[in-house]
């Protein structure tokens, strides 16, 4: 009970320090682990050991729930691309810095494997903090991120087999392609059905959702291949809509408890590193923080992102993933892996991660563009007068142009979106790619000659950025989801518009329309 | 890392999780189904036994139970039943400890082991009772209530029990009474002290710290589980009741205004821990010996099942009750509790008593366990069945007078998901315009200071929506900016016919939405230049050069 209590304590500390530093609580709650461990609170292993095989099975589960390729439909070659090109590379350069630097190949392959992707729990969350998870840049993140642990799930597989050769890697593929056809069948014919029928129950719907589980960890250790795979595929099995949304709703705290005391039984597990072994992982950071970025720049705008976009994308993946701690473990209970590069992949993990909000912050956006050698900033241009400029070709942003050109206006338009860019222009507008945190797209718009600007992003740097380009008085519009910059907007002497008041009338005028519909009938 | 931990645990779950499906459709509580699947797997097959980690998750599990029970009963729910609750249960307690201490000396027994016998059988299931009244969301109801009230009083006692036990089972016969005394004394005077620390920390401590931790869904829930995970260590080192420590902890923060979120998100993880408690009592029975002493076993089960419904008839009923309350009350409570277990192991290692009276404690349990489950969740139509053929009248309890009727949710009002500055604007909106709303979020934050009445909950967790009331909104309006939650939102809208308006924030998710029969597709954006074009058009003709000339 003492150690299920400590644990769950210092959970309870992290969580509260990573919203106070507004940092991920992963990395702070391994560190308590790592503490409590030290001061010799969790010397129980086994019960420890349970909570760290439960942790990690939800963990692995729940990224199998939470696959929706559907969601990055329109960035799918991007997502190829970007997603393969990252895992090849990064991993490929590991293996090859560890093998040389005489470690096993067994050993070097796991770190590789380790390595090679992105952490999909916090680059998520970041998405969704600013907003961008719809946007295209954020679909073909959220695409790789996907796309990566689908791939670590499968090179397991392989890894895990190599030891005893070619014949049981073939057998272990086997065995998960076993799992993963079981898994379809239960996602196509009989979970939908099932939890649907047990929703209301939450006692019985939960067990079927955690039996789903754990016959699948069964099945998977039948087949001889790592039992998180059979995780993964419960995981999937479960993924469709509305299932998922319902097993989030029957075992969501279940997960969100599991998962944090994973992080912190993992802390405890750790061991206090060498200073050949901390060498080994300052090496790897700076790998990951050097190499991700210029990798997925390179390969992003080839896909069709701005400069802007794909340093982001760079800096927001450059951090090891949840799943590396994953691999290390699976390469510890097969006896593949020692408990020191354990702590090594876990140091990388807490560092990277840790810091990923401050990696990606704008400054370093900015900073990674400005260090660009050839930036892809802005593509076409205009030298027009007397034209309005719509910045953010959106929902808002389309509507503008079309209504201004129907005025006989002269409208220019500006966004980062290629696929957004091309269908303007095939109807005729004349549209400029570039990104609106860029200041060479905005000098493509001529700014200074124009009659009009309107500003559909809502961001306020874009606000100041204008501002100070146009001619005095030219009227700038803002909108805007809030007043909370409104008077921020009004200094720089922009207008703004409130879209929510703007929606509130329209949204009464439904539900109007609803009781005189009730009373006429 | 233990082996077989996860093999174990997945026996567990998905034996019982077939035996509850079949007992689903059987109609049987799943409290019964979990035993059953306990004996299969142990007594039974012989395929597990219960290693330290499962029975650690069971122990979790009835701490967590007691946990929700604290956070159900605010102060003022459990003030009016206190003297109900201490009256009726030291009756009981003495009335069944002497009772089955008279049969089992009676039928022969020794009499330590009649004695033991008698204690084992005086105490109720705290963990079935409130289980199966919570599946009947009765907690709050007044039969809930003082069911509750005569746990604790026997919870107490039951430390008081345990304290005594194991100071006879440590220094023997030749235990001092003045050591006994003391650590009876301490056992009091430590519960004691934690319910005065409880109850201010409710007042004084906890509101601000977890205003703030409010704010992010998942540091509440982890601080609240931190918080009762402090109750139930300093109840473990102090020797005192973990129940007790984990009752007090919920009911610190009942008084919170979260608590509702939080029983939500407590509930799964007390499903999940209690359903591995009841399995491991199934694994744990040793069918050999309980043979032998089954005649005895089956005699002081229907003294149980008959003796304590007659005692809590009589003493909740003369107590200004209602027949109803004090039959519920009583049908409830007539079963015995896991502590009879632990009593019975107790004396057995300090060879009070044999194996033959651990086995018959275990029959005695299981029997009335399993009968009693059935009679609560059939307790409804029992009673009527009963009161018609006039069968309760004997006891003398007054009619029906004080069931007022509970509460109803709101209806013929508006429910708004997500408050972020559309859904704040649409509350105010419709508030301005005269409707009633229900506004719900994750942040507690953004639901203060907000015109309507506020749910902090996560729509997606079931009873969040119910809670609302949405099986009688006029419409339900969701304004987040997150396409997983909104089309949950559209769908149980849909299931329950309620009309529905959605945030379309992207063009990509509309044909989904669309699909999922959305009414109303809420556009900002586009609404905004609907709206303002008019406003805009004007002062861009009248900013320009002049050339033009606009025929939109």
């Amino acid at each position: 009970m003492i150690e299920v209590a400590v644990i769950v304590f210092g959970a309870a500390v992290a969580f509260g320090l990573g919203r106070w530093l507004r940092i991920p609580a992963m990395p702070l709650l391994i560190v308590a682990g790592l503490l409590f461990s030290l001061t010799g609170l969790l010397d129980d292993r086994e019960v420890v050991g349970a909570m760290l095989e439960m942790g990690l099975t939800f963990l692995v589960f729940t990224a199998g729930l939470e696959m929706a390729p559907s969601r990055v439909r329109e960035q799918v070659g991007a997502v190829w691309r970007v997603g393969l090109t990252q895992f090849a590379l990064l991993g490929g350069l590991a293996m090859v810095v560890l093998w040389v630097g005489g470690q096993s190949v067994e050993e070097s392959l796991y770190v590789a494997l380790a390595v090679a992707a992105s952490s999909t729990l916090v680059v998520v969350r970041l998405l969704r903090q600013r907003r961008q998870i719809f946007e295209p840049l954020g679909r073909m993140i959220l695409g790789v991120l996907l796309l990566q642990d689908v791939l670590i799930i499968l090179g397991l597989v392989v890894v895990s087999g190599l030891p005893q050769g070619p014949a049981v890697v073939a057998q272990r593929v086997g065995g998960g392609a076993l799992l993963m056809g079981l898994s379809a069948l239960l996602y196509w014919q009989v979970l939908p059905r099932v939890i649907d029928r047990y929703e209301d129950d939450d006692e019985i719907g939960l067990l079927v959702v955690v039996a789903t589980l754990f016959a699948m960890l069964g099945l998977a250790s039948l087949v001889e291949v790592p039992i998180i795979v059979g995780a993964f595929a419960a995981g999937l099995a479960l993924s469709s809509f509305p299932t998922n949304a319902l097993v989030r709703g029957l075992i969501g705290p279940l997960i969100d408890f599991f998962m944090a005391l994973f992080f912190v039984a993992l802390g405890a597990f750790l061991v206090v590193p060498s200073l050949d072994e901390l060498r080994i992982g300052l090496g790897l950071i700076v790998l990951l923080w050097v190499v991700t970025p210029v990798v997925v720049v390179f390969v992003a705008e080839r896909a069709g992102f701005t400069t802007r976009g794909a340093v982001e994308a760079g800096l927001l993946l450059a951090q090891t993933s949840e799943f590396s701690l994953v691999v290390a473990l699976q390469g510890v209970a097969s006896g593949q892996l020692s408990e020191g590069t354990l702590t090594i992949i876990t140091l990388v993990t807490v560092v990277t991660i840790g810091l990923t909000p401050w990696i990606s912050a704008r400054r370093m956006v900015l900073l990674g563009m400005r260090l660009h050698p050839r930036p892809r900033a802005v593509e076409g241009g205009t030298d027009l007068e007397d034209h309005v400029v719509v910045i953010g070709l959106g929902v808002a942003g389309s509507m503008l142009m079309e209504k201004i050109k129907r005025t006989q206006m002269q409208a220019v338009g500006l966004d980062y979106d290629p696929a957004e860019v091309s269908h303007l222009r095939e109807r005729g507008y004349q549209v400029v790619w570039g990104d609106a945190d860029d200041p060479r797209a905005l000098e493509a718009l001529n700014l200074s000659q124009a009659r009009a600007v309107m500003i559909t992003t809502g961001r306020l740097a874009h606000v100041e950025q204008v501002a100070e380009r146009v001619a005095k008085g030219t009227p700038i519009w803002v909108n805007l989801m809030d007043d909370s910059q409104v008077s921020a907007c009004e200094a720089v002497g922009a207008h703004t518009v409130n879209y929510s008041r703007a929606s509130s009338r329209r949204v009464m005028a439904w539900f109007e329309s609803l009781e005189s519909a009730e009373t006429t009938s | 890392m233990e082996p077989g931990f996860m093999e174990n645990l997945g026996w567990i779950i998905c034996a019982s999780t077939l035996v509850v499906l079949l007992a689903d459709r059987l109609r049987v509580p799943s409290i019964v189904a979990y035993i059953v699947a306990g004996l299969l797997l142990g007594p039974i097959f012989g395929l597990l036994e219960v290693t330290h980690a499962v029975e650690l998750i069971g122990e979790v599990g009835i701490a967590l139970l007691l946990f929700v029970v604290g956070l159900e009963l605010s102060l003022e729910k459990i003030r009016d039943v206190g003297k109900v609750a201490a009256v009726a249960g030291l009756t009981q307690v003495g009335l069944s400890a002497a009772g089955g201490f008279g049969i089992s000396y009676a039928l022969g027994y020794e009499p330590m082991q009649a004695l033991l016998l008698g204690i084992a059988v005086t105490f109720s299931s705290t963990v079935v009772v409130v289980k199966l009244v919570d599946q009947k969301g009765e907690l709050d109801a007044l039969y809930g209530r003082i069911a509750v009230g005569i746990l604790l009083v026997q919870d107490i006692v039951v430390v008081l029990a345990l304290t005594v036990l194991a100071g006879v089972a440590e220094g023997g016969t030749d235990v001092g009474v003045k050591a006994l005394l003391s650590s009876v004394g301490f056992a009091l005077g430590g519960t004691a002290v934690l319910m005065v620390a409880a109850l201010a920390a409710s007042r004084w401590v906890l509101p601000r710290p977890m205003a703030w931790a409010a704010r992010s869904a998942e540091t509440l829930f982890m601080w609240s589980l931190g918080w009762f995970f402090v109750f139930v260590l300093v109840s473990y080192v102090l020797d005192l009741s973990l129940e007790i420590g984990a009752f007090l902890a919920g009911l610190s923060l009942a008084q919170l205004p979260y608590s509702e979120e939080l029983k939500r998100r407590v509930h799964p993880l007390m499903s999940f821990f209690v359903a591995i408690f009841f399995v491991t009592l199934g694994l744990q029975v040793d069918l050999g010996s309980a043979r032998q002493g089954l005649g005895v076993a089956l005699v002081l089960s229907a003294f149980v099942m008959v003796g304590k419904f007659v005692m809590f008839m009589v003493s909740v009923g003369r107590s200004g009750y209602g027949e109803r309350t004090a039959f519920q009350t009583a049908v409830s409570l007539a079963q015995i509790s896991e502590f009879g277990f632990i009593f019975a192991s107790m004396a057995l290692s300090a060879q009070l008593i044999g194996e033959e009276v651990l086995s018959i404690v275990a029959v005695v349990g299981l029997t009335t366990i399993a009968l009693s489950s059935m009679l609560i969740q059939y307790s409804d139509p029992l009673y009527r069945w009963v009161e018609k053929k006039g069968a309760l009248k004997m006891f003398g309890a007054s009619g029906n007078p004080e069931e007022a009727k509970r509460e109803e949710g709101a209806r013929d009002h508006v429910i708004i998901v997500g408050m972020n500055p559309l859904g704040r604007e649409l509350v105010r909106y419709f508030e301005s315009c005269g409707e009633q709303v229900v506004a719900i979020d994750t942040d507690v934050a953004k639901l203060s200071d907000l015109p309507a009445e506020t749910i902090l909950g996560n729509v997606e967790h079931g009873s969040v929506l119910e809670e609302a009331g949405l099986e009688h909104a006029r419409a339900i309006i969701s304004a987040l900016h997150i396409d997983d939650t909104n089309r949950v939102v559209a769908l149980k809208a849909r299931r329950a016919g309620v009309p529905v308006a959605i945030h379309a924030f992207d063009g990509a998710i509309i044909s989904e939405l669309e699909e999922l029969g959305v009414d109303y597709l809420i556009t900002p954006r586009a609404d905004a230049v609907e709206q303002e074009w008019e406003r805009l058009k004007a002062s861009l003709l009248e900013n320009g050069k002049g050339q033009e000339s606009g025929n939109d």
